[in-house]
């Protein structure tokens, strides 16, 4: 993959994710995760190999794989109750049918009674439930999420990350979550996909089989450190730049 | 000054506690804010007037420069039917001409972000005409479209046009592309995308520039109508100017401003109406203090 004729960004990407898994993208910036989201996405199309999803290649953007932004993307202009309806109104289903299904996504992320707030009313780790509960509305095959924690501070991502395993936990759909936090990946995760390099391809391939439902204490877990110092350690060794720090992906 | 900021306040919401705080300092306090808090708007008009009424006194100014209060209103009653037919026929042109031009120019302006076609086609042309003074342009639509109501009408909505579509295309350029991105991963098409996600984006800067829009129309229509009109208030002003009649411009001047007020008022109502979700209408605290806010009376 490269963007126009610029140098390869991905190269040698062969990924199958499993109906129903939970698989993490993780890595420093630069090495072409948020890029390989955007490629399933359909943003753009690679320029080598495919993405197949159920069998289709994807070619545009659809409502099979809905995205959860880093950046705050709630529409402003709507309430909670029309974000939330948004998929099901492109879709154009039935009013009385998409009240209801937004009701029910609207008490799953607990902000029930304030369906009529405007976004700005909300703080930014209520925008992000939203979010995700839009999201969820459009019923996807595939759930993308692009380090949709990155920019909340540190006590808000653990709690929505804990929310959000919960949710996922009941519905299990197929989530593809980039992430440059290895305690993010691990902790949600069935699966965590390291990539690095220039350019990039997939360094680790790890199964993640820790019990669910999860909990605040397999953070601290032995068996938990151990993965996540092995993780850092090829993390570093695959590290293309510098500046690994950093937020962008 | 008692301390407003225990537990209890909060029950109100923050926003209540803020407005609260800010007005319960002492009984006294709060009473002369109260009663002082309409009047600080017009003491500068009031000192104004004042001031006019002072320095047309006996043998200060001469009439012919600067027109005593009285005179302007004496002059208002005496040609007040000859007024009002001026001031429709003005409301009219510039009505007609704000509605013709808002409606083309935020057509042309969406039609611009819609279409990369149309815009290979039609953007340089736009960016050259866009320079060209719009007074300039008075004397030629004269001799296009005579001296009737159309050159008055023609030049408002030539200008309106300019700005809106320029509004637009900004505006457009400027939606934040998340939400386009947002919308696209929901399997939203092109028109579904425009309805919902673009054109409201877009709503507070298009009023904006509907504003705007309002105070050039009526500048647009007084100089089209000085230089060109049987009719309506400019051509009323062309008269009184050839009498001498300086409480005459006045008069009309007052008229022209008013108008301008109204239709700016107007503007602004619309636009608390139509973008509530922005919140501007209940920014509240130090920051509106410092950069100032929609006004919310």
């Amino acid at each position: 993959m490269a963007y126009g004729d610029g140098p390869d960004i991905l190269r040698d990407i062969d990924l199958n994710v499993q109906e129903g898994e939970f698989v993490s993208l993780l890595g420093a910036s630069g090495c072409g995760k948020t890029t390989l989201l955007n490629l399933v996405a359909g943003f753009f199309q690679p320029s080598e190999g495919t993405i197949t999803l159920n069998g289709g290649r994807v070619t545009e953007p659809g409502s099979d794989r809905s995205m959860v932004f880093q950046d705050d993307a709630v529409f402003p202009w709507f309430s909670v109750q029309k974000n939330v309806e948004y998929a099901l109104r492109i879709k154009g289903e039935a009013r009385g049918e998409r009240q209801r299904r937004a009701g029910e996504l609207i008490d799953l992320i607990g902000l029930t009674g304030r369906a009529d707030a405007w976004p700005r009313e909300l703080s930014g780790g209520m925008r992000k439930r939203v979010d995700l509960a839009r999201a969820l509305a459009a019923e996807p095959s595939v759930l993308l999420m692009d380090e949709p924690f990155a920019a909340l501070d540190a006590l808000t991502k653990m709690r929505l990350q804990m929310e959000f395993l919960g949710i996922w936990e009941r519905v299990r759909m197929t989530v593809l979550f980039v992430t440059h936090d290895i305690e993010e990946a691990l902790f949600l995760s069935d699966r965590v996909v390291l990539l690095g390099g220039s350019p990039g391809g997939v360094v680790v391939d790890l199964s993640v089989s820790f019990d669910r439902p999860r909990t605040e204490e397999l953070r601290t877990a032995t068996e938990f450190q151990r993965m996540r110092a092995e993780l850092l350690e090829s993390l570093e060794i695959s590290g293309t730049r510098d500046d690994s720090e950093e937020d962008a992906g | 000054m008692s301390n407003t900021s225990d537990a209890t306040r909060v029950s109100g919401g923050w926003l209540a506690t803020l407005r609260r705080s800010a007005a319960e300092e002492t009984p006294l306090k709060r009473g002369a804010v109260r009663v002082l808090r309409p009047v600080v708007p017009l003491l500068v008009p009031i000192a104004l007037f004042l001031a006019w009424f002072l320095v047309t006194r006996e043998g200060v100014t001469s009439p012919l420069i600067i027109p005593p209060p009285e005179d302007v209103f004496d002059t208002a009653v005496a040609i007040r039917s000859e007024l009002l037919s001026g001031l429709w026929v003005s409301v009219q042109m510039v009505v007609t001409g704000f509605l013709v031009g808002g409606i083309l120019g935020t057509l042309v302006g969406l039609l611009f972000g819609y279409s990369k076609v149309l815009r290979s086609l039609f953007e340089f042309t736009v960016d050259v005409i866009r320079p060209v003074p719009l007074f300039a342009l008075i004397p030629l639509f004269i001799l296009w479209f005579g001296v009737g109501r159309l050159p008055q009408i023609v030049l408002v909505a030539l200008g309106v046009f300019l700005i809106m579509s320029l509004a637009t295309i900004e505006s457009v350029r400027n939606v934040d592309q998340v939400y386009v991105r947002a919308a696209l991963t929901f399997g939203a098409s092109r028109q579904q995308i425009y309805r919902t996600v673009v054109i409201p984006a877009i709503m507070p800067m298009m009023l904006s520039g509907l504003r705007y829009s309002v105070a050039w129309a009526w500048g647009l229509d007084v100089a089209a109508e000085l230089i060109g009109s049987q009719e309506g208030l400019g051509y009323i002003m062309v008269v009184r100017e050839q009498y001498l009649d300086t409480a005459g411009i006045v008069l009309i001047v007052i008229i022209f401003s008013a108008l301008a007020i109204v239709g700016d008022r107007l503007m602004q109502r619309l636009a608390l109406r139509l973008t509530r979700w922005t919140g501007r209408a209940t920014d509240t605290g130090l920051i509106r203090d410092m950069v100032g806010g929609a006004r919310s009376q």
